[in-house]
């Protein structure tokens, strides 16, 4: 071998070498806990912001381990356990709740003060002002909440904090005050936009508090490392008041774009907990050994039809909306799906047993067509081709056309357009040859105040009852910032009836009497067919056998918290 | 040379200009912006105020005329600081860049390499053993992977090496284990492209006379394909492994998400289809300079490898000379 040749080797061996360290050097995560006793991975959505006042999949990640507010969902998810506050007290009107705050931590040792909660709730009022740019409609879930001058706060036409119903009385007492009873008041308080923020971090740090070097929080898990769009390692608290009850001593997520490779990624195990992409459910069911480890949460989204304002006048004809519902066959939609069954109410039947009977409907066919000729389409004759505006391809819409064609004979089509025209045509006054719905979907509530007063609220219903004619007039004043102002003002009379029982079932002490207003109101809301109900879909997800404490509940969107769960994988 | 290498980077900085105004015209000519989206694809309220998007708006300068905003951003560029992604608000447009860039570029730079080290031997045997088994079997197969797109090849992949074999994880960003599978889908499929390239290169070298006159010389017939043929052959595959590197480099997005790699093309994906303006606009110029200074390296090296584009019409050598005419 010649002197030249030897140092070209040497040459390419070391520019090889170079290029093996360089890729290694450049942002692997090292902190894979894979099998490990006491650890768990997990595949999640990706995540681009843990701040719980934005509106994203970290805000859920923020309630289920890295943050705890002053109360936390009960197993079932249906009631609250003490969280940092230690006890409350309701006044006799229940409109005063006082929070006794236990001697709790955040991360970085300093204490978790009632001030923390106040100014946190400030900040997720105060959308302008807010240091994470904008709260994303996190605030939004908040008229349900019914926060003494939260709304008017928001809205701009109350600016003195001090009348909103938030006062720390001293560093360990919080005191709410409501403008009105909330029976789900508590419950309420489990939402991530609830959770307290470490005033001093953000203050310190208003860009950079969410990075891991940074990070503290008050949960039972705190952030090690988070590799941006690919993986976040959580570790146990050390200051966490209830620390004796953390079991894992790791969680591992696996942050992906990609939720359809789940199945493949449990099977393989590098992933211990995933949420079973709907192609694979029926494959795992069929499987002795995967069947076991599935879990499922019932009625965990509800698909819908929500109604487009046109110039076309035609389905402002409550009949017409109404023959389409009635004719929609949704006994051979859900065929199209493996985890979906037909929803006959807004409100799920098997979270709310009766929810059907109380504020349903009953498909009838005949009644369908006899609506439809009333309303002057006699066969479907006039009535322009009704579209269903989706941002993806699905099947059980394709089917739902097909049945209304069939069984109506109307026209009938799915428009599947890109997410930044699907948002900004759901909103847009529809030319006059385009009628017909959007299809969305909407994580389901455990009760029945949730389902009428925040979910489907007399302010969304408001909107969407505003007609084509005073469409225009909505979108210039929604311009202006007074958009829901508007759509109060020119709402269709049976949604001001639903705004009033709302409103009458928000201030009705008792929870039994309130909640039978609540099912009227849902069913005076269900009459007016704006919204249509579809399909409920059950979520699964894969549990690894050696895995416990995984308590799933209704009406979040990672339905567990990690606190609880405990893990026997890699003892064996 | 120098004066060529300056015109050249004064016309990449012009292209990006260009490229930038495009962006961000077309960016703005898009339908929906970034709160609505973002808030939709999240689950969030129906309705909303115009409050959310207001104070986004005034936060990132987005309520002044289109003019100030594209100068303020292109300020932002110059003095590299273009503040943080919409999306990613706890980082700045150029930090993601500085942390993702190296991931793609070390997986491309690997793809590439994997590409050539099987590229060149089986496009060589392929043209040498022209018309027999050698040739006919491993084209066929470089046929079939260059149909598959790099996406499904990687299915495939996963499919025997992670879940069949459990040799490797499926995904994930752990250690170099996990950079195996997402370098083998993208330096096989450009492996296909490639050997197609160095046989039919290798076979017009082959019948060249010069490979003749060295035959007749009596050379051995390995230092003929070695020294003449395979050397000659493989000039014109530098004009194509560049532009192909720089590809590999920006858009490996698909292969990002199935192997949950944190590379650059999954946050230029999502900004493009979230109307993330700072972070749309920090990738796109930045892709589009790689690719421009990728292709001047190239005729650089081009120029370096054969003398007669080096002193041909426009070629950097050219300059030179037009340059001492009296």
């Amino acid at each position: 071998m010649t002197l030249r040749s030897t140092a070209r080797r040497r040459a390419a061996i070391a520019t090889g070498l170079s290029l093996v360290v360089a890729l290694s050097g450049c942002g692997f995560s090292d902190d894979s806990g894979g099998g490990k006793p006491g650890t768990v991975t997990m595949e999640y959505t990706n995540v681009s912001s843990l701040d719980p006042q934005r509106v994203s999949w970290g805000m859920w990640l923020d309630a289920s381990a890295l943050f705890e507010g002053l109360v936390v969902p009960n197993k079932k998810g249906d009631g609250v356990e003490p969280g940092v506050a230690q006890k409350w007290e309701p006044s006799a009107d229940k409109r005063t709740y006082t929070f006794h705050l236990r001697d709790s931590k955040w991360s970085d040792g300093k204490p978790v003060t009632a001030q923390d909660f106040a100014w946190s709730y400030q900040r997720l009022l105060t959308p302008s002002n807010s240091q994470a740019g904008t709260t994303q409609g996190a605030a939004s879930y908040l008229p349900g909440l019914g926060l003494k001058g939260a709304t008017e706060f928001l809205a701009g036409t109350l600016t003195d904090w001090s009348q909103v119903g938030v006062k720390a009385k001293d560093d360990r007492t919080l005191v709410l005050t409501l403008a009105t009873p909330n029976s789900d008041f508590l419950l309420g308080l489990t939402h991530p936009s609830m959770l307290p923020l470490p005033k001093h971090l953000l203050e310190a740090e208003p860009q950079e508090w969410q990075k891991a070097e940074n990070w503290v929080g008050n949960g039972p898990f705190t952030l090690k490392s988070w590799t941006v769009n690919s993986s976040m390692t959580l570790v146990p608290n050390k200051q966490y008041w209830d620390k004796g009850n953390v079991k894992l001593s790791q969680v591992d997520l696996n942050l992906t774009e990609d939720p359809k490779q789940a199945g493949v990624h449990f099977t393989s195990k590098d992933a211990d907990i995933v949420t079973l992409p709907q192609p694979d459910v029926r494959r795992f069911q069929q499987d002795d050994t995967l069947a076991k480890q599935l879990v499922s949460v019932p009625d965990s989204y509800s698909n819908y039809l929500a109604v487009l304002h046109s110039q076309n006048p035609a389905l402002e004809d409550v009949r017409v909306r109404e023959a389409l519902a009635l004719a929609m066959d949704r006994e051979k939609v859900v065929k199209t799906c493996v985890d979906c069954r037909p929803s006959y109410s807004l409100v799920p039947e098997k979270s709310l047993p009766g929810a059907r009977k109380a504020a349903g409907l009953e498909e009838d066919v005949k009644r369908a067509k006899q609506l439809l000729a009333d309303a002057g389409f006699p066969g479907g004759a006039g009535l322009p081709q009704v579209r269903i505006l989706a941002s993806q391809p699905n099947a059980a819409l394709e089917a739902i056309v097909d049945n209304w064609q069939r069984n109506l004979g109307i026209s009938a089509a799915v428009d599947v357009v890109e997410t930044g025209v699907y948002v900004e045509r759901r909103e847009q006054l529809q030319a006059p040859d385009y009628i017909g719905f959007y299809a969305g979907a909407f994580a389901a509530q455990p009760t029945w105040r949730a389902w009428t007063a925040t979910q489907w609220d007399p302010t969304a219903m408001q909107v969407f009852s505003v007609s084509g004619a005073d469409w225009p007039g909505y979108l210039a004043a929604k311009g202006g910032g007074t958009g829901l102002a508007y759509a109060k003002q020119h709402a269709s009379p049976e949604i001001t009836q639903f705004t009033e029982q709302v409103t009458e079932a928000g201030g009705e002490p008792d929870s039994a009497a309130a909640e039978k207003l609540f099912q009227q109101a849902a069913r005076t809301r269900q009459d007016t067919y704006l919204v249509i109900p579809t399909t409920y879909v059950d979520q699964y997800y894969v549990v690894r056998s050696g895995i416990g404490g995984v308590d799933m509940r209704l009406g979040y969107l990672l339905p567990f918290t990690f606190k609880g769960v405990t893990s026997e994988l890699g003892t064996n | 040379m120098l004066l060529f290498v300056g015109k050249r980077l004064l016309r990449i900085v012009l292209s990006l200009i260009a490229v930038s105004i495009i962006t961000f015209l077309l960016l703005q000519a898009a339908p929906g912006n970034f709160a609505d989206i973002s808030r939709i694809i999240s689950g969030g309220a129906v309705t909303s105020d115009s409050g959310a998007t207001a104070a986004l708006q005034s936060r990132y300068g987005a309520d002044v005329p289109l003019v100030q905003q594209y100068l303020k951003f292109m300020w932002g560029v110059l003095t590299l600081d273009m503040g943080p992604s919409y999306k990613y608000p706890s980082l700045d447009v150029e930090e993601i860049i500085a942390g993702a860039f190296p991931i793609s570029a070390g997986l491309a730079i690997l793809g590439t390499l994997l590409a050539l080290v099987l590229a060149i031997p089986l496009g060589a045997l392929a043209a040498l053993r022209r018309n027999t088994a050698l040739d006919h079997a491993p084209m066929f197969l470089i046929t079939v992977l260059h149909a598959l797109p790099s996406y499904l090849f990687g299915v495939m992949l996963v499919l025997i090496f992670a879940v069949g074999l459990g040799w490797l994880p499926t995904s994930g960003w752990d250690g170099p284990q996990n950079a195996i599978l997402p370098v083998m889908a993208l330096g096989l499929t450009a492996a296909s492209v490639l050997a197609r390239y160095v046989r039919s290169s290798m076979l017009e070298v082959l019948n060249e006379e010069y490979i003749t006159a060295a035959h007749a010389k009596g050379g051995r017939p390995s230092t003929v394909v070695m020294r003449h043929a395979l050397r000659n052959s493989l000039i014109p595959l530098v004009t194509f492994t560049g532009p192909m590197l720089a590809t590999l480099m920006t858009g490996t997005v698909f292969i990002e998400w199935l192997f949950q790699v944190p590379g650059l093309g999954t946050y230029f994906a999502d900004a493009a289809r979230t109307r993330d303006m700072p972070l749309l606009m920090g990738t796109t110029l930045f892709f589009a300079l790689i690719i421009m200074l990728t292709n001047l390296i190239v005729d650089l090296l081009y120029g370096f490898l054969d003398p007669r584009i080096r002193f041909g019409e426009g070629g950097w050598a050219s300059w030179r000379r037009q340059r001492s005419k009296p």
